[in-house]
């Protein structure tokens, strides 16, 4: 394929991609800020039971999951203005990447909320009988006491979930949005070194996501400030000492599902 | 005062609570006795409406509730007048000692927070843990643990505390520094209904002493009447069984 190769093209790329790296973490940025709202619109609803709602959630949750990403954004690009066009609505000049956030931003939401489930359903039912007991009223115990503990189990899932993310904004560029890929392709096609500009995406990628993830385990201790001084003398094994780990494996696929306040 | 009419409980067909009837003097310390599923644990989650009993009426001071007709708002009004201290401590787990002490004077009670850390740190001190203000609760002992399950509770002022089994889940070690700042609570004449299998601490402690078996109250009486005289035979079969002097005396 195209011209021998020569690694200079893969630093002589580095500048050129790097400059559409915005375009990319806006894509994800965007996604996660609809994601995380989307999420708990859907959570919500799992976690108390309402009924109909319930059901309509986990459809919603079973699509998103149970679809290749790839499909889902041609679905939304060129099948949301069509219906959208039925209650008069022209969607024919809205911007590419709104349908791509959109699309990305309900994706993830949909797995958000499982973790979002499962991690408020590991926080022990104590906790909040003990909120109750000091009088404190339902959203006070759910968002002074069990929503940040839960959190700190979600972090090391969400984390996986926002590098699962930016991996699968590459497939952007399909829609014509001119992300990192799109730019990497572009970029060989103009000069035919096309192991270079993808040697050079990559590396760029891999930079990206060590960097997001070395953040989220910051972000991690901090939540998890208080469990992780341990005593010397009760070292256990690194998997068993993160309590977050055990409750999400207890959390997930007991098919309990949810708090019964 | 408290004073519980009529309590009766279900859960699904079994009847847990066959119409309870329970009065607490102000400053008293009742000690609900029986053996497991007697009902026991249910009826004092019942005054704070842990459990929403399916009817009877509570009056906690001021408060009375009845349960049929009980919304939202009136449980939390009750929940206000008591607090709780559990089997297993449920400390808040994100939070340093100062900080569950803390949260419900500054959330529930509205205290600005410099108050309301005053008197959480008086309160912290009275039960031994001074030095431990910004320990968590992984970082303290089972016993320390529920010491400061104690201080959370005390803190509020409230007209009564529950004890749910303050002792069962610690190592024997442990238990007697937790009952020791029990006892020492009592001696001020703070009013409590204590569910326990602590025999001595009933006792020496208790005013008065409820035996319940089988979601009744089989019968309730002072604490020398109920150790030494007990009238109905269920009792003495269970003391028989749980009094230590017996277990040992092979």
């Amino acid at each position: 394929m195209g011209a021998p190769f020569d690694y200079t093209y893969i630093f002589s790329y580095f500048p050129k991609l790097l400059s559409t790296l915005g375009m990319t973490l806006l894509i994800v940025a965007g996604s996660l800020l609809v994601g995380i709202v989307v999420s708990f619109l859907i959570a919500l609803p799992r976690l108390y039971r309402i009924p109909v709602l319930n059901g309509l959630a986990r459809v919603y949750v079973s699509f998103f999951r149970g679809t290749p990403i790839l499909i889902q954004l041609f679905l939304f690009y060129y099948g949301l203005p069509e219906i959208l066009k039925l209650v008069q609505i022209d969607m024919s000049k809205a911007p590419v990447l709104v349908f791509v956030i959109l699309t990305y931003g309900l994706h993830t939401s949909a797995f958000m909320s499982e973790t979002i489930r499962a991690s408020v359903t590991a926080v022990d039912r104590g906790q909040v009988e003990a909120a109750y007991a000091i009088g404190m009223k339902g959203y006070q115990a759910f968002s002074r006491i069990v929503l940040p503990q839960a959190l700190a189990i979600a972090v090391p899932v969400f984390s996986n979930l926002v590098i699962a993310l930016l991996k699968d904004t590459s497939l952007a560029f399909t829609l014509g949005v001119m992300e990192m890929t799109g730019k990497a392709d572009t970029l060989g096609a103009l000069t035919q070194h096309f192991v270079e500009a993808y040697i050079s995406l990559s590396l760029i990628y891999l930079a990206v996501s060590l960097t997001l993830e070395k953040l989220l385990r910051i972000a991690e201790r901090r939540l998890l400030r208080h469990e992780l001084p341990d005593p010397a003398g009760q070292r256990r094994f690194r998997l068993q000492r993160k309590r977050g780990y055990r409750r999400l494996i207890a959390g997930i696929g007991s098919g309990k599902g949810g708090a019964e306040a | 005062m408290i004073k519980l009419t009529r309590i009766t409980k279900s859960f699904g067909r079994q009847q847990v609570l066959k119409g309870i009837d329970l009065t607490v003097q102000k400053g008293e310390v009742v000690v609900i006795l029986g053996p497991s599923g007697s009902g026991k644990t249910t009826l004092l989650r019942c005054v704070n409406m842990l459990e929403k009993p399916n009817d009877g009426v509570i009056t906690v001071g001021d408060y009375t509730l009845d349960c049929k007709r009980a919304g939202k708002k009136d449980v939390y009004r009750l929940r206000q007048k008591s607090a709780m201290v559990f089997q297993q401590y449920n400390l808040f787990k994100h939070k340093t000692a100062l900080e569950n002490v803390m949260e419900g004077l500054v959330v529930v009670k509205k205290l600005p927070k410099e108050e309301a850390k005053a008197r959480s740190i008086a309160v912290l001190e009275k039960v031994g843990l001074g030095g431990k203000l910004d320990a968590y609760p992984s970082q303290l002992s089972g016993g320390q643990q529920q010491r400061v399950g104690i201080a959370r509770a005390l803190a509020l002022e409230p007209e009564v505390i529950l004890f749910d089994e303050p002792t069962s889940a610690l190592d024997p070690e442990l238990v007697g520094e937790v009952l020791a700042v029990i006892r020492k609570i009592a001696k001020e004449g703070i009013t409590m209904i204590v569910v326990t299998h602590e025999m001595g601490f009933a006792r020496d402690v208790a005013n008065h002493v409820v035996f319940m078996d089988g979601g009744v109250i089989v019968e309730e009486g002072k604490p020398s009447e109920i150790f030494n005289h007990p009238r109905e035979e269920r009792t003495k079969q269970f003391l028989q069984r749980i009094t230590p002097e017996l277990n040992y005396s092979i």
